[in-house]
């Protein structure tokens, strides 16, 4: 075969198609053009064994870009907002968030050992990230490169030098974000009965003696106002069961009666009592289920719930169709500035309504915050000085004002300023926006970076600032204690007074708590790395919870609902769930002790 | 007599062998590369963990596949499913038979882009639209009904056998004219002059597509058939997940699904891994059984 041109420029095609192949199939160099030699701390990135040298005399003098995996919540404009160029022109760092952090996507680049150069993830997950050696030693990193981390979060760093991983030998190998480091407004729980307030004001505001009576109270909005603007009957609840039957019906009551979940199995938050969630009938998840029998056979539920998706839920909220969520969020601020933008200047959610005997106001753990998730520096990693000096900045006051603030609002010093003290104060210009002006509160929250960055920083937002008598959030200053930002909110205040909306909203003879069980919840090992033989019933068992769920609130009668009920306990007994509980409580109560320790 | 100029020239066929060879690369490397990843199955998998450092666990989750009775309900939904494919499976050859018989091109074309146009939606907008259509609350389809006295009808809920039905109808609906072109693609093959011979002979439109059409359509099909018996234990994996609810859950819940569930949801990717494994083997040996079946029976098969 003669090699002719015809023949020659296919070849070459093919072959350079062959290598671009090979080239994509290879592994990237984590897209730092500007790269450069790693510094000799970055070999072991600790600085017991090595001296670090953070640069020349400007440190941030080389642009560097870091790869990070963090589960940013609203990915839009991460790359580019406020935030993102205010750390950019701080540090001289581009960050490269990964904007579809997913659970599988990491496990993946785990297994491949390709990994982002900072990653926030479970604190549990240092077992493997320690002994698989992806992830570097930061004793020395923070001693040296992170003045505020050492200062203000040394409690915190024990915490971890004694527990992640588990048999760790004294090294601080991951930093956990959202501590509280002294409550500045505690946190409403998340799940509660959650009204349209004006309805509840219109009824006289009338205080529930037992979280069933909401079902009374519900048939009493529907009364005094059946339709919506549009000729479109109300529903008293539009739930939905896409994250599972278990989080549907589970959560409210867990709240109500002060149980906290841990393996799958509940705790009392005081006397830390366990209760079996599948076998007991008192568990929230039976009676959860139980009410929404009940709530359903009297026709107070979308009829839809059970097939319904999140969004198909929250567009039911936001178009004044619904008139009490169980999810605090759903209703609390955006549907409320939804009903505000169709024109109700005094409409809204809020809540949840104070239910006599409930016990369900507390806050998260004093060591590692309630999300249980934490910064790790790989090994991959070029710059793990610069990385720190990053992170550290995330737990500094500042930086923690503005990852959960803005930096429009936080911004030095158009909206807050510094006294000669030390301490935070904010702009009349600042109180005047956050008090009256919902509508660019709004857009404060979507085009600021607030909501995005908040789980980024390293002190929880209901927390005070470290080192600060002042709040993370701004609008929970002291100066500013009766935060107005809806309707509802203000009226809550006019009603039940208060310092704040926990407060105000706290049932008689309840209390705000905080203890270990956060930090135990967070210290316990996940599930896929408990014993395979319990691995294996605690699958048995939740899949034939998630379909007993179905069945019992689905229930024509409360005859009918005990029997599928108790039908269902005798099952998971059958099944070996009390094996499940003991090795659960064991497991748990060590880890605690652990932690105690 | 001239003689011939000698010298280094390339063999014969060479750039369809360099062409064929980089795909048979690419199934190396993507196909058979990846199946060194079932090892997991045999131990105790930690993503991150070198296989040093993890336990071997032998045949565990084999085993366990065997145990859960879960396994059991996710494959009788996956024969289900696959039964009531493979059952209806002359759908679409059928579908293609009679659009090949209307003769106005413009409507034969309509037909042809309507039924094709579903597939190219997603299954989350597929979802979306029968929501919308049968929602309890306001569904279109619902809202007529009621407003003609009629009970409302919401096979999103249904939880009994018929949830299986309404799945394939949906599954049908749309991918029945995607389906059907690889049989217009071979009716457009057939010799026309089989067509005129019979003509010639008296043959009507029922006639030439009972001897002509159809006979020619037989080896398309058979061969479409073996291949989907393979793949009778994968019945797909979108479809099921956009409509799975704490109500059809138990009748949804497929092998592919299921998988899903532990290996990715639940993090138990041995497990997941094995029962991957066993579909597998399930699927070569039912494919297999299929060709010898087909050779022995129809003297044709697929290799």
């Amino acid at each position: 075969m003669k090699l002719t041109i015809k023949r020659i420029v296919p070849i070459c095609l093919i072959v350079a198609l062959s290598l671009l192949l090979i080239t994509a199939c290879g592994r990237g160099n984590g897209g730092d053009e500007t790269a450069a030699t790693p510094t000799p701390a970055a070999d072991t990135g600790n600085q017991d064994q090595q001296e670090v040298t953070p640069g020349d005399d400007d440190p941030f003098a080389e642009h560097v870009t870091l790869t990070m995996w963090h589960t940013v919540g609203g990915a839009s404009g991460v790359q580019t907002d406020p935030v993102a160029q205010y750390l950019h022109d701080m540090f001289n760092i581009t960050i490269d968030w990964d904007l579809s952090a997913s659970d599988e996507r990491f496990m993946a680049m785990l297994a491949a050992g390709d990994l982002p150069d900072i990653i926030f993830r479970p604190l549990t997950d240092a077992d493997v990230l320690v002994q698989g050696g992806h992830v570097i030693p930061l004793d020395g990193l923070v001693a040296d490169l992170a003045p505020d981390i050492t200062t203000y979060y040394q409690p915190t760093l024990e915490f971890m030098r004694n527990n992640f991983p588990p048999d760790n030998d004294g090294t601080l190998w991951g930093l956990p974000a959202h501590v509280f480091h002294a409550p500045s407004m505690p946190d409403r729980p998340w799940s509660g009965w959650y009204v349209r307030w004006d309805f509840f004001k219109a009824l006289g505001y009338p205080l529930l003696q037992h979280p069933n009576e909401i079902m009374d109270l519900a048939e009493q909005m529907l009364e005094f106002q059946p339709i919506n603007e549009a000729g479109i009957p109300f529903m008293a609840f539009s739930p939905m069961a896409e994250w599972g039957m278990q989080f549907m019906v589970a959560n409210t009551f867990a709240e109500f009666y002060g149980l906290h979940q841990i393996g799958h199995v509940y705790w009392d938050i005081e006397t830390f009592e366990p209760m079996n969630l599948f076998t007991d009938p008192a568990s929230p998840m039976w009676v959860g289920a139980d009410f929404w029998q009940q709530a359903n056979n009297r026709g107070l539920v979308d009829p839809d719930w059970l097939i319904q998706s999140y969004a198909t839920m929250e567009a039911k909220h936001n178009t004044n169709q619904v008139l009490i969520s169980n999810i605090g969020w759903v209703g609390n601020w955006f549907a409320t500035a939804e009903l505000l933008a169709m024109g109700y200047e005094e409409a809204g959610y809020t809540g949840p309504i104070p239910v006599y005997g409930s016990r369900g106001f507390r806050i998260g753990g004093a060591n590692v915050g309630g999300g249980g998730w934490g910064y790790f520096i790989t090994t991959n990693n070029q710059h793990p000085e610069r990385s720190m000096e990053l992170i550290n900045f995330f737990y500094s006051a500042h930086g923690v004002a503005t990852l959960v603030t803005g930096t429009q609002w936080t911004g030095e010093y158009e909206n807050w300023r510094w006294t000669d003290e030390g301490e935070k104060y904010m702009t009349d210009r600042f109180i005047d926006i956050v008090t009256n002006r919902l509508d660019v509160g709004m857009t404060w929250a979507e085009w600021n970076g607030n909501l995005k960055y908040i789980n980024a920083a390293g002190t929880a937002n209901s927390s005070m600032l470290p080192g600060r008598n002042f709040p993370s959030q701004g609008s929970d200053s002291p100066i500013n204690n009766r935060r107005v930002v809806t309707w509802p909110e203000g009226d809550v205040f006019e009603r039940f007074g208060g310092a704040n909306l926990v407060e105000a909203l706290v049932p008689p003879g309840s209390r705000i708590v905080q203890n270990v069980t956060f930090d135990t919840a967070v210290a316990l090992p996940p599930v896929h790395d408990w014993d395979p033989a319990i691995q294996e019933l605690y699958s048995v068992l939740y899949d034939l919870l998630e379909l007993r769920l179905a069945d019992a609130v689905l229930a024509r009668s409360q005859a009918e609902f005990e029997q599928i009920r108790d039908a269902a306990i005798a099952e998971f007994i059958a099944l070996g769930s009390d094996d499940f509980f003991e090795y659960v409580v064991n497991l748990v109560n060590e880890t605690r002790a652990r932690i105690e320790s | 007599m001239l003689k011939r100029k000698e010298g280094w020239r390339l063999p014969r066929f060479f750039s369809l062998y360099v062409m064929s060879g980089i795909c048979f690369i690419a199934i190396i490397l993507f196909n058979y590369v990846p199946l060194a990843g079932w090892s997991i199955a045999f131990f105790r998998y930690r993503p991150g963990l070198s296989f040093a450092q993890m336990e071997f666990v032998g045949f565990f989750y084999f085993l366990q596949v065997f145990r859960l009775p879960t396994v059991w309900n996710a494959l009788r939904n996956t024969l289900v499913m696959a039964g009531l494919g493979l059952a209806t499976s002359w759908l679409p050859m059928v579908f293609a038979i009679l659009l090949n018989e209307i003769r106005s091109t413009k409507y034969k074309r309509f037909i042809q882009t309507t039924t094709t146009l579903p597939n190219f939606i997603s299954w989350v907008l597929v979802y979306a639209i029968f929501f919308a259509m049968f929602a309890s609350r306001d569904g279109m389809v619902n809202n007529v009904l009621r407003s003609l006295g009629l009970p409302i009808v919401n096979p999103l809920a249904n939880r009994g056998p018929g949830q299986w039905v309404f799945q394939w109808f949906v599954g049908t609906w749309k991918g029945l004219g995607w389906s059907m072109i690889i049989y217009l693609a071979s009716i457009a093959g057939i010799d026309q002059e089989q067509y005129e011979a019979a003509s010639i002979d008296g043959a009507g439109r029922f006639a030439k597509m009972r001897y002509i059409t159809l006979p020619n359509l037989a080896i398309t099909y058979f061969t479409l058939l073996i291949i989907s018996i393979g793949w009778i234990l994968a019945s797909g994996f979108d479809q099921y997940f956009m409509f799975s609810n704490p109500m059809t859950r138990e009748r949804l819940m497929v092998l592919d699904l299921f998988i899903y569930e532990q290996g990715i949801v639940r993090h138990n990717f041995a497990f997941a891994t094995a029962v991957g494994m066993i579909r597998t083997v399930i699927g070569l040996t039912l494919l297999t059984g299929a060709n010898l079946f087909s050779k022995k029976i129809r003297g044709t098969s697929i290799f």
